[in-house]
């Protein structure tokens, strides 16, 4: 009976062993499983159906969240942003070659920033440390940044467009802005003066519409034709009264003045 | 008629200028060069517009005495 016990319990104990190292083997692949899975970048994008998946981040912000210009990225004078690119790539879309920055305004490119060569491969990252350099001094606003990845033949893989505010001191500091207040206000003469000049050398009197005389007495008002005529003689009904009227501008009966010498 | 004329020039520069001044104050956000045109052409037609229409009427006869 105890050969049979011992048997028992060395059945059971091995049986147990069996089990705890089956369990182990299957609990440390799930154990190293999710630790393998907490582990990736929070960052790093997967591929979807297009082939590449892809986050850009300016200064730690995905850049999906200034894609309006009211919620453009703040840039002030001297500052550098660090724009990261994550990307995942399958292998059918093949490697990611280039990481670009493409600066616009009015729709114009202005600049191209890109990232170093090391940033090549199927996945990864790559980083821009980009500012906005000498043109600082010329502009200011708000601009379109597309951030762009390229495989090594130069064609687009992904892009994504948004927006920085490139602020200068007060508003101010900046070229065009001094230039354009400056156009301003030359304008601003320029056109008041006009208004000025036709306002103080504007004809005293009525209209000519009214023609004088001349072309009544010639036969026919309307004879002549023409528009002008025409409206002359609907406005002023009563030509001949007005040839016989003289009109206060044209002062016609006034008296030959070229024998009026003041001897 | 030169009156109008140079008035609707300065009023033409001053929508563009306007244009480019909103686009640097941040308050307009033109990205597209197409609406880029389509702004610069619209302000300086409204600008010649009023100005010289302005200019035009301050350089019209007054009315003569009564």
């Amino acid at each position: 009976m105890s050969t049979s016990r011992g048997a028992v319990r060395g059945r059971l104990r091995a049986g147990a062993t069996v089990l705890a190292v089956l369990a182990l083997a299957l609990l440390v692949p799930l154990l190293g499983g999710s630790v393998v899975r907490a582990s990736p970048a929070p960052n790093l994008p997967k591929a979807t159906g297009g082939g590449l998946g892809a986050v850009v981040l300016w200064n730690g912000k995905n850049v999906s969240s200034a894609g309006s210009p009211s919620a453009a990225f703040s840039l002030s004078k001297g500052q550098t942003a660090a724009v990261t690119f994550s990307y995942d790539a399958l292998s059918t879309v093949g490697a990611v070659g280039n990481a670009t920055l493409t600066l616009t305004y009015l729709g114009i490119v202005l600049t191209t920033s890109r990232a170093s060569a090391h940033a090549l491969g199927p996945s990864g990252s790559a980083q821009i440390n980009w500012s906005f350099g000498p043109l600082y001094n010329a502009l200011q606003g708000v601009f379109q940044l597309t951030a762009s990845l390229l495989n090594p033949n130069g064609s687009s893989l992904w892009s994504e467009s948004f927006y920085v505010f490139a602020k200068a001191p007060y508003l101010l500091e900046s070229g065009a802005v001094i230039v354009l207040l400056i156009l301003v206000v030359a304008e601003l003469y320029w056109a008041t003066s006009a208004i000025r000049d036709a306002r103080r050398n504007r004809p005293s009197g009525p209209a000519p519409a009214a023609p004088p005389a001349p072309a009544a007495t010639a036969g026919g008002p309307s004879a002549a034709g023409g528009g002008q005529d025409a409206s002359a003689s609907a406005t002023g009904a009563s030509a001949p009264s007005a040839a016989e009227a003289p009109s206060p501008s044209g002062g016609p009966p006034s008296p030959p003045s070229s024998g009026g010498g003041s001897s | 008629m030169s009156y109008a004329s140079s008035g609707a020039g300065s009023g033409a520069v001053l929508g563009i200028v306007l244009v480019f001044l909103l686009q640097q104050f941040g308050i307009l956000a033109l990205t597209g060069i197409l609406w880029s045109a389509i702004y610069f052409a619209v302000a300086a037609i409204a600008g010649g517009l009023l100005f010289g229409f302005l200019a035009r009427a301050a350089g019209r006869p007054r009315p003569g005495p009564t």
